[in-house]
């Protein structure tokens, strides 16, 4: 595949799909500015395999697989070591996470959830992934998915009945 | 609570937050990181190379007077070639080498196969394979060479562009060169033969004529190299008329400008991007801008534009 057939396939995907993808990455990490680091990092990933993915038609997929993989809570804590906005005072960081007047209870009560609880919920039903492709896409049994999103499930309800 | 319910209500529970990146933000960031892994699979490759460069060596067929002990080149071997190497069986595949005469300041070349070629003398540093993705209708190969005390990096392609420049100083990243070199050659997508759209390249005012054949930078515009010697068809200028061509950077952008003043008519600049297919001296640029002012088999010629 010539490069200017890899950057222009590329970035046409990334102008149509990258803001549905960044909102999975916030809905599963719940910061924008973490999100769009781990979908810089999914991106990249994805250039340097574009030939065989494109070939295979898996482009979402793919990034998907590697967002929900990440491992939020590592990801959190090398986050935390790298930005330090406001240092010294004066160097605030590039962008402020967004505000809390943008999340619903909902999206709280979804942030409270234990990560792979989260994770299985939003794949389950906000994704709308069976049982079994939300296993494959996080690498777990599906026994382990459906004990994840009952209880998560549950927890939501509980959120939503009292609003 | 249904399914359909719930994905609503999450897909209510947020909103789209700032702007996001721009897409050549992340191309960027995939080119580096495809470059870092090619300069990865160049260094495994470039272990290989010593070995085959010091059999060459052995062989005899070195002919740039290499001894015992040292490299390719005849130099010091490298990290690669030390002495406590054993010539191992390769596991990755081999970056094929061989050695030929490349003219007067010729000092490395891609061959059809893709297979490098050194002048004597010289010894790689650090190979990016194919920066151009060329590869294998056009194989390129950008590389960082040193012969005696100077290193040069060059890109270079098997239809026999090459750019080359001294090596940039104080540790500069050879890999973050090659894909900047690399991307800013149009004819990495013209190759096929397609002529770069040039209609909006005539609005720039980069160059004017100065004294007799000269041409003098406009704001903003550098003027790299300049020629009067610009010997083209008569479709392009007759031998008495004034005409001029510089290579000029504008904005970080490489162009070409041909200029001419037809029987004392006003001035007129066609600019031209770059390309593979102009190569990066006036010289390549008068010998293709030839070619297409040439007569065609109907008796025009297209010109530049």
């Amino acid at each position: 595949m010539r490069a200017a057939q890899r950057d222009r396939e590329f970035t046409e995907f990334v102008a149509a799909r990258q803001q549905h993808l960044r909102r999975i990455a916030y809905a599963v990490c719940g910061d924008w500015n973490r999100a769009d680091d781990v979908l810089q990092s999914a991106l990249t990933k994805l250039y340097v395999a574009w030939p065989r993915v494109r070939r295979a038609g898996t482009e979402e997929a793919y990034l998907r697989r590697i967002i929900v993989r990440t491992d939020i809570d590592e990801h959190r804590r090398t986050w935390r070591r790298r930005e330090q906005p406001g240092l010294d005072g004066h160097d605030r960081a590039a962008r402020e996470g967004l505000g809390v007047e943008d999340r619903s209870a909902l999206f709280e009560a979804l942030q409270s959830l234990p990560e792979m609880q989260r994770k299985t919920v939003l794949l389950r039903h906000w994704l709308g992934l069976s049982v079994e492709e939300t296993a494959s896409e996080l690498g777990i049994a599906t026994g382990t998915v459906k004990s994840h999103t009952s209880r998560g499930v549950a927890a939501l309800q509980q959120v939503l009945a009292a609003t | 609570m249904n399914d359909t319910d719930l994905a609503a209500r999450i897909d209510r529970s947020f909103g789209d937050g700032p702007a996001p990146q721009p897409p050549h933000t992340h191309l960027r960031a995939g080119r580096r990181a495809l470059l870092r892994r090619r300069v990865a699979t160049g260094a495994g490759a470039l272990a290989v190379l010593a070995v085959v460069g010091a059999g060459v060596a052995i062989s005899g067929l070195a002919d740039d007077g290499g001894g015992s002990g040292t490299g390719p080149s005849g130099q010091e071997p490298g990290p690669a070639a030390a002495p406590d190497q054993a010539p191992a069986v390769p596991t990755v595949p081999p970056l094929d080498v061989r050695r030929a005469d490349l003219g007067p300041g010729g000092l490395v070349a891609v061959d059809r196969d893709g297979t490098l070629v050194l002048a004597p003398g010289v010894r790689v540093v650090e190979v990016v394979e194919d920066p151009l993705d060329s590869a294998p209708a056009d194989p390129s190969a950008a590389v960082s060479v040193v012969r005696g005390d100077q290193e040069r990096w060059s890109l270079v392609t098997s239809s026999g562009y090459e750019f080359s420049q001294p090596a940039e100083p104080g540790g500069s990243d050879f890999a973050a060169w090659a894909e900047q070199t690399a991307a800013e050659l149009p004819g990495n997508s013209d190759a096929d033969g397609a002529d770069p759209d040039v209609g909006d390249l005539q609005q720039l005012r980069l160059v004017r004529f100065g004294d007799g054949e000269t041409l003098r930078a406009e704001p903003g515009t550098t003027v790299l190299a300049q020629t009067d010697d610009v010997v083209l068809p008569e479709s392009f200028a007759a031998p008495d008329d004034r005409t001029a061509a510089a290579r000029v950077d504008h904005d970080g952008d490489l162009l070409f400008v041909l200029a001419r003043q037809l029987d004392g008519s006003d001035p007129e600049f066609i600019v031209y991007p770059q390309t593979a297919r102009t190569g990066a001296t006036l010289t390549s640029f008068l010998s293709f801008a030839a070619t297409k002012y040439e007569d065609g088999p109907g008796g025009g010629s297209e010109g530049l534009r």
